[in-house]
């Protein structure tokens, strides 16, 4: 069997364990909408600076990004299981490329946030959230997304091959996540910030890839957002990845 | 020689085992990131992030955000006593108790107590990170420990009803991700972040008959404006809330097993 076809049948079994814990997947569906929708009631006039359509240009980006952070605690705490539950020694004694584990998981993590950022989007589109860009605009909306997903996919495989139990995993994920996502350019203007925080807030992934979702659809710049947004995946998901695979093989080998 | 007879704890004395026995817990598990960091960081990033916008709109955040941060860290608290009774009715502990000479009242009262204990220390640390950046109270001493109190007594309410779910579930976990979501909703559509004049015109009514409303609405009279007709609505939906979730947690300890 090839590690192509090894890694998409892990990537499959991912998958159906998350769509067979009902409660799990209502919440991972429930929570971006109920975001997006309380987000763009409360904050729209206030940071829309009157104008709701225009707030929701930004927050729903925004909020289809998060759906790659905020479920990233439960691919931590699912890579976590296989590591210590004993499947990972299983696959030691078959025939299996070691990559395949790891590259079914990061691909299995990316459809399931680009089919929940797709969901989200709809709901944002029922809202008034419009794609003006043309068609291959939005194809490059969801080639971000997903490239967002790998960046989180790395963040969870760099997680759960750590140190750190079930329970100390979920918060020490999802309270950055909260941070990044209040401290960015979609949730408010740049220009409402401090100017000394100003820097950061630019530099934010969550920003950045917003930019660029905003810029694929409704309009303004794109090539400079992906390109710091590409950077930031290669970065920062790169040496999560990089140490994953580290652990990973030193588990591997005994 | 005499025979050692075992004489049962009276319930005071069995009061304050469990509840020292909580506290222990509490401070063991995640109860200081819960007390502590996520008020000061959301406190924080809330004013970093809204400060501007707000005094452009006429609000000076500083005094208006502190009673938002306070309500939403005492539901966190509340939230966090589902998790912790859940635990104990899954390891058995709950109906190890049941089997005692105690007082149905003991093991509840215990609970709620490090409850309350718990959200008078968030309420404390919050106030003091408040002072700091400039909230004041100006409507003087006796309705600034009004405030502390109904704050408090809003915890305890909130965490009477976590309690009752968190008995009948099966997995902690779950409640606990499943809370989050009326959570979101409740402490947002509410006056909590934004006057009710920012919402849309047909949310308007939704967010004046929030509960979450009545109690920012309450601390922010007790803290600022001193205007006591908006403190009755919070004690009228404590008082309706304390009777609904202390008769569901009363019938959740019976059944549980």
């Amino acid at each position: 069997m090839s590690t192509v076809t090894q890694a998409s049948l892990f990537a499959g079994r991912n998958l159906r364990r998350f769509f067979r814990a009902p409660p799990a997947l209502v919440y991972s569906f429930a929570f971006p909408v109920l975001l997006l929708l309380t987000q763009y009631a409360v904050f729209g006039r206030i940071v829309g600076d009157g104008d709701r359509q225009h707030y929701l240009e930004r927050l729903a980006p925004l909020v289809v990004l998060s759906t790659a952070a905020f479920g990233s605690p439960s691919s931590a705490v699912g890579f976590l299981r296989d590591l210590r539950g004993g499947l990972v020694d299983r696959l030691r004694t078959m025939p299996v490329a070691p990559g395949a584990l790891l590259a079914g998981r990061v691909v299995g993590d990316v459809l399931r946030i680009v089919g929940i950022g797709a969901l989200t989007t709809g709901v944002a589109m029922l809202l008034g959230f419009r794609f003006r860009e043309g068609p291959l605009a939005v194809v490059g909306f969801f080639a971000v997304i997903a490239l967002f997903g790998v960046l989180w996919a790395a963040i969870a495989l760099w997680r759960g091959s750590g140190p750190g139990d079930e329970e100390s995993l979920p918060p020490s994920l999802t309270g950055p996540a909260t941070l990044l996502f209040i401290f960015s350019s979609g949730f408010v203007p740049v220009s409402a910030f401090p100017s000394v925080v100003q820097p950061v807030v630019r530099a934010n992934p969550f920003s950045v890839a917003t930019e660029a979702l905003v810029g694929l659809s409704s309009g303004g710049p794109v090539r400079w957002p992906v390109l710091q947004t590409l950077a930031w995946v290669l970065g920062l998901g790169g040496v999560c990845l990089l140490v994953a695979v580290r652990r990973f093989g030193r588990r591997a080998d005994g | 020689m005499s025979t050692a007879t075992a004489v049962p704890a009276s319930g005071l004395r069995q009061f304050a085992v469990l509840a020292a026995r909580n506290l222990r817990q509490a401070r063991a598990g995640r109860s200081v990131g819960l007390t502590v960091v996520f008020p000061l960081t959301f406190f924080a990033g809330f004013m970093v992030v809204f400060q501007r916008l707000m005094s452009d709109y006429g609000i000076a955040y500083e005094q208006f955000l502190p009673p938002a941060i306070v309500v939403q860290t005492t539901a966190l608290v509340a939230m966090s006593a589902c998790y912790l009774i859940a635990g104990d009715a899954r390891s058995g502990l709950i109906s190890r108790y049941r089997t005692l000479p105690m007082s149905a009242v003991v093991v509840p009262a215990a609970r709620l107590v490090v409850d309350a204990a718990r959200a008078a220390v968030a309420v404390a640390v919050i106030l003091v990170a408040a002072v700091l950046v400039g909230f004041r109270f100006t409507a003087g001493a006796a309705r600034a420990a009004g405030f502390v109190l109904l704050a408090v007594g809003f915890a305890v309410v909130l965490a009477a009803g976590c309690a009752a779910l968190g008995l009948g579930a099966r997995d902690p976990e779950q409640v606990y991700s499943a809370l989050t979501l009326p959570y979101l909703v409740l402490t947002t559509v509410s006056t909590a972040f934004v006057p009710v004049d920012a919402f849309p015109g047909w949310l308007q009514p939704v967010v004046e008959v929030s509960p979450f409303s009545a109690q920012v609405d309450a601390l922010r009279a007790l803290s600022t404006e001193g205007a006591d007709e908006r403190v009755w609505p919070a004690l009228v939906w404590l008082l309706v809330l304390g009777l609904l979730f202390g008769a569901a947690a009363a019938r959740s300890f019976r059944r549980s097993r």
